[in-house]
């Protein structure tokens, strides 16, 4: 089994006002894994993710980095900063300096980076997400795509063993959406543990390994994409739908249109190639049928 | 971490005392405010200072320790104010009760001054609290509607709604910076402390800017021309908080004038 690289015991957490946003959240993130959170707007999502980079600190429950408890003294927040990247939704909120580099390369001289190792460091993140053309814009020239993917490049740059995006797709056009999430694939693929919270339950469907659904500052249910997806009642409870591939294969296989009983396919392309497999789908004579609209 | 002047407008808005009308809570303030400065005495500005404090934490629900920090922001510079009533220099010794002597010149403190410096502490003090009062119980479209009705001057109330808020997004938008700052490892070490603050200072006035701009153009594009108009709110008046202030400053008109005599 892979280990733990993060786990969430019992976490609490209330703000000043008194408002709840977290009320005992337990979650296990394995090492190089990828992690979807689902949730309605207040969930909890955005505040659970502060409290993974130690912005937030928790009212109650333990929160641990490779089985180490989470401290909020200088040294342990330096190696964890390092560590645990966040990625806000909103990249105005993220990019302060009017210069692309200057933003990219802030983290590198907090950690100690000299000014020729940071700018080696910052040129090769930014030929990795192929944004080297941005370089010399001012940040507030920038599209929200090409915001993103600065926002993106400035935690990537700091080379961090743990990625948080907070709703990577907000705003974005279908076009940079697979640009960035590509990146994000790429960053996975070299050992990066990978954790997003979305609202295209589709997407966490045919990307996540361990989905979390999160309601009103609890979890509701985790698990594999096969799993979570199967309890209705906690779907509508979340206001989520399922994904319409795997809704799709349920309604075929309740038809009994299918004659082999498989996991369900992830994308749209697995689901169309199993249509046109005739040794899952029952072979039918077609027949010319008058149909009546109802 | 969230900053002071938006917990000043969370409490405004949470008052208990919100809804008691506006007006009233402007006279009590104001009228108490100005008699406290109009008498030199300590015992007033002592009274006045409890009376407001123990509305402001009870009544109004302000947490303790939050009303201390606020009043703490005043206090800096009251006591810079009060040490500069409480030494002065002089080339005669005998000026002073206690004194010492630095070169050819006395610095001391004489009884005089010495009251002097603490009846300016507490009436400033008391003062601060008066006003500390109303704005942590009134929500400031309150206030602009009471001013609305005395019949102050649109620019006046227009400027002042503009920079209320433009406050808030230069609030907000040097908290956006922070946090930012802190998610990347920011504010470590006493070089982080000073590149973190300076970059926040240099690109601080660029991003509130935008913010402003922003927040411009919205209001431009629902058809803004200039002038500002406010929803008048009806507010319930109650003879009770009108007496209740008279009495209040009666009452330290009588103990002003009994201590004088």
């Amino acid at each position: 089994m892979t280990p733990n690289i993060l786990e969430v015991q019992n976490l609490h957490f209330h703000y000043p006002d008194g408002s709840k946003a977290l009320q005992g959240i337990n979650m296990l993130i394995n090492e190089n894994s990828k992690v979807a959170l689902l949730g309605p707007n207040g969930a909890g999502k955005s505040t659970l993710f502060l409290h993974l980079n130690a912005l937030l600190k928790p009212c109650a429950g333990k929160i641990r980095y490779k089985g180490a408890d989470f401290e909020y003294h200088k040294a342990f927040l330096k190696s964890l900063k390092k560590r645990v990247g966040i990625v806000f939704q909103n990249p105005d909120h993220q990019i302060f300096s009017a210069s692309v580099k200057q933003d990219i390369s802030f983290g590198l001289f907090n950690l100690g980076y000299s000014a020729t190792e940071a700018g080696a460091r910052v040129e090769e993140v930014g030929e990795k997400l192929n944004i080297c053309e941005l370089f010399d814009k001012p940040t507030h020239f920038l599209s929200v795509g090409q915001k993103k993917m600065v926002a993106l490049a400035g935690v990537v740059v700091m080379q961090p063993e743990i990625l948080i995006c907070d709703e990577p797709n907000a705003g974005l056009d279908p076009g940079n959406y697979k640009i960035l999430m590509n990146s994000l694939d790429t960053l996975y693929r070299e050992g990066c543990t990978v954790i997003i919270s979305t609202h295209d339950v589709d997407f966490a469907y045919s990307w996540a390994d361990t989905i979390f659904i999160l309601d009103q500052g609890r979890i509701l249910k985790q698990g594999t994409f096969d799993q979570v997806f199967k309890d209705r009642r906690i779907l509508e409870q979340a206001k989520l739908k399922p994904p319409w591939v795997f809704e799709t294969w349920e309604k075929m296989i309740d038809n009994g249109m299918v004659s082999n009983i498989l996991p369900a396919p992830r994308s749209q392309e697995q689901l169309y190639n199993m249509m046109s497999d005739r040794r899952i789908m029952k072979r039918t004579t077609p027949k010319i049928i008058e149909y009546q609209n109802v | 971490m969230s900053p002071n002047v938006i917990r000043i407008d969370h409490y405004a808005y949470m008052s208990p005392l919100r809804n008691v009308h506006p007006g009233e809570k402007i006279f009590f303030s104001l009228s108490t405010m100005l008699l406290v400065l109009a008498m030199d005495s300590i015992l007033i500005s002592g009274i006045v200072l409890g009376v407001m404090s123990l509305i402001i934490v009870w009544r109004a629900g302000v947490k303790c320790g939050y009303f201390l920090k606020l009043l703490a922001i005043p206090l800096g510079f009251l006591l810079l104010g009060c040490l500069a009533v409480l030494f002065s220099v002089s080339s005669e010794g005998a000026d002073y009760d206690y004194f010492i002597k630095v070169g050819a010149v006395f610095i001391g403190v004489s009884v005089d001054s010495f009251w002097n410096a603490v009846q300016l502490f507490t009436r400033s003090l008391a003062a601060v609290v008066c006003l500390y009062m109303l704005i942590l119980t009134t929500p400031i479209n309150h206030i602009i509607c009471i001013l609305q009705r005395l019949g102050v001057p649109a620019i006046i109330i227009n400027l002042m709604v503009l920079i209320y808020n433009n406050i808030f997004l230069f609030v907000r938008s040097a908290d956006e910076i922070y946090i930012a700052q802190v998610s990347r490892y920011g504010y470590h070490g006493w070089v982080g402390q000073i590149r973190s603050l300076s970059l926040l200072c240099s690109n601080l006035l660029v991003k509130s800017l935008k913010a402003s701009n922003d927040a411009f153009n919205g209001m431009i594009s629902r058809g803004f021309d200039g002038e500002l108009k406010f929803v008048d709110e009806v507010f319930e008046t109650k003879a009770g908080n009108i007496a209740a202030t008279v009495i209040l400053n009666c009452l330290l008109i009588t103990i002003y004038l009994s201590g004088r005599v």
